[in-house]
């Protein structure tokens, strides 16, 4: 079945139907003024400046340089008290400790998080101690966590309550935790002070990757650059910021080793000289030094510097709404009324066209 | 098939309901050569700021070139090597001139309101390559693999967790990270500048806000008088003004 096109339809656009002046123009020519400006600009700032590449951190510096922090930090991965153990989706199928985030009924990291649950499944206690002791071909430590694997809830509590009070005043000295065991700790002091030893080695570093994952068709996934759980336990170093040790922005760090991963994104000192790295900062739209960083971010981070945002129990969420709420209007602006008055009101095109509008 | 300089319309009547000869009939009504390259433009274009449009584009070129010679070498190289730092630091500063002049360029289409006589969808497909590439960047503060990206990913990741979709785009999982950075997030940012290039040829360049004694495409009114000719002595009115060549 075939039909001829009813009408053709024609259309013109305003800059054709123009009957002021024009001009000589060159489109390919002015793609390579462009090219040129910009090789040049990007040569020269790279020649001038290069870029920043601040160390990476790694449970090998954590755990001689920040000791009782690690302990400290480790000892939440073992009673699954930390953020990690605690988040919810997606590395728990539940969280606890009231961290999903959601206001009322609206939240989506319960729903989406939920969707494949748990999608990327943590548990600090397995993961991030139990698994990497157990390849460590340590006895002591294979001894203590099968203690702690077997012992009550009521009995892990017991203990860990008094290990977090012996840790409380603990000190250490080159890298070594100076804390005396005692039954009342139970296994714990052996099962910290053998994931020192393994940081300490590098052991850690290698050990917490995807690769003790074990695969669908058996052995175990050996390709892995996933620091997942990496990155969620360095997090949990002095509760997220929360901890009394804690600097402020541009202090340099303490004495003591407490809120190490924290401490590094915010105190200005060697080799990282962060600074301004903590949220209530603008965050994630800096970086290291004087270097310009993710300026880009701020329509995103702007909203994390007051109010609710700031403090706020589900801030994350609320910024995310609150950055979607202003970009539908900057999306949409040609066709919502007020908003796109404002460019003839101000008045600004005047100046911007001055040579068009300054003739007779 | 025929293209004047001041009217497009569709070619002869042909067979409808063939799908492709409608879209090429479409495509040779609005995007005639003349129009994808154009070697005259009115007069009102000839601004030094329309050029940031370019230098952005220019500057996601040099970020795909330079993009390129590091997948090559894979993301270690920058920290191993003064080539790869190098090659590292060309990319960085080509983000950054490339956010700059997309500021710029979203700054002079702003005030001179750009997405008037329908060109409504421009200014969209702009705000798109920005989100796009927003993401881009953020993604890219990732692959720098250093201290950083470490803090970059553990403070980021409650963002995506907190609207469930961390599984999608986990931030901490460098593995996940390089697909998007390197695949999904470039072609989002291409395709949104390439329907935005489309756009802006196949509307042109937004002419200035009428101004009085003038019709609203830019034609002097002949006997009318202009604001300035109204406010100062009488003057003869000059004959170039007010017609296209």
């Amino acid at each position: 079945m075939s039909r001829t096109h009813p009408k053709p339809r024609t259309w013109t656009s305003s800059d054709v139907a123009w009957k002021g002046r024009r001009r000589p123009y060159d489109l390919a020519r002015e793609f390579l003024v462009s090219f040129s400006i910009v090789a040049v600009l990007v040569l020269g700032l790279t020649l001038l400046f290069a870029s920043p590449d601040p160390p990476p951190m790694t449970f090998q510096e954590w755990a001689t340089q920040g000791t009782v922090d690690f302990a400290k930090t480790t000892l939440t991965e073992i009673d699954e008290t930390s953020e990690a153990a605690t988040y919810g989706p997606p590395y728990q199928s539940t969280a606890q400790n009231g961290n999903t985030q959601g206001f009322g009924w609206f939240s989506p990291q319960t729903w989406l998080g939920n969707l494949f649950p748990p999608a990327i499944p943590i548990n600090t206690w397995k993961d991030f101690v139990a698994t990497p002791l157990l390849g460590a071909n340590d006895p002591a430590a294979a001894s203590a966590v099968d203690t702690w694997n077997k012992a009550s809830a009521s009995q892990q509590t017991d203990w860990s309550n008094a290990y977090s009070k012996a840790l409380a005043d603990a000190k250490a000295s080159n890298g070594h935790l100076q804390v005396t065991d005692s039954p009342a700790y139970g296994p714990l002091n052996t099962l910290v002070q053998a994931q020192i030893r393994l940081a300490e080695a590098g052991g850690l570093d290698a050990a917490l990757s995807y690769t003790n994952a074990t695969a669908l068709q058996g052995g175990t996934v050996w390709y892995s650059n996933d620091q997942t759980r990496s990155l969620l336990y360095f997090g949990d170093s002095g509760q997220g910021g929360d901890a009394p040790d804690c600097v402020n922005p541009g202090d340099p760090l303490p004495a003591g080793d407490g809120c190490w991963f924290y401490n590094q994104a915010v105190a200005n000192t060697s080799p990282r000289n962060s600074g301004y790295l903590a949220g209530d900062t603008w965050g994630i739209m800096n970086e290291v030094g004087n270097w310009p960083g993710a300026w880009w971010l701020f329509p995103y981070t702007f909203w994390y510097q007051w109010g609710y945002g700031a403090d706020g129990a589900s801030a994350d969420l609320f910024v995310i709404i609150m950055t979607v709420l202003f970009a539908l209007p900057f999306i949409f602006l040609p066709w919502i009324p007020g908003l796109r008055d404002i460019p003839k009101a101000t008045r600004v095109y005047r100046l911007m066209w001055r040579d068009h509008y300054r003739r007779p | 098939m025929s293209t004047d300089a001041t009217s497009r319309s569709d070619p002869a009547p042909e067979e409808h309901g063939n799908w492709t000869s409608d879209i090429r009939r479409g495509a040779q009504r609005d995007w005639p050569y003349d129009r994808m390259m154009p070697s005259d433009e009115p007069a009102y274009v000839a601004k030094a700021f329309y050029m940031f449009g370019s230098l952005a584009m220019m500057s996601f070129v040099t970020l795909i070139a330079t993009g390129c010679v590091l997948v090559f070498k894979g993301p270690y190289w920058w920290h191993t090597s003064t080539a790869g730092l190098f090659w590292n630091s060309l990319h960085f500063w080509a983000v950054q001139l490339f956010f700059f002049c997309i500021f710029v360029h979203f700054g002079s289409s702003f005030f001179t309101a750009a997405w008037r006589d329908g060109r409504g969808l421009t200014w969209v497909m702009g705000t798109m390559t920005f989100f796009a590439a927003i993401m881009t960047g953020l993604t890219g503060y990732e692959l720098q693999s250093n201290y950083d990206a470490q803090w970059i990913a553990q403070q980021g990741k409650d963002a995506f967790n907190s609207f469930g979709l961390g599984w999608l785009l986990n931030l901490m999982n460098l593995d996940n990270v390089t697909g998007w950075h390197v695949v999904l997030l470039p072609l989002a940012v291409a395709g949104a500048l390439a329907l935005h290039l489309l756009w802006v040829r196949r509307h042109g360049v937004v002419p200035p806000f009428p101004q009085h004694g003038y019709t609203l495409m830019g034609e002097r009114v002949e006997g009318r008088p202009t604001k300035r000719e109204a406010s100062s002595s009488p003057r003869g009115l000059s004959p170039e003004d007010g017609s296209a060549p």
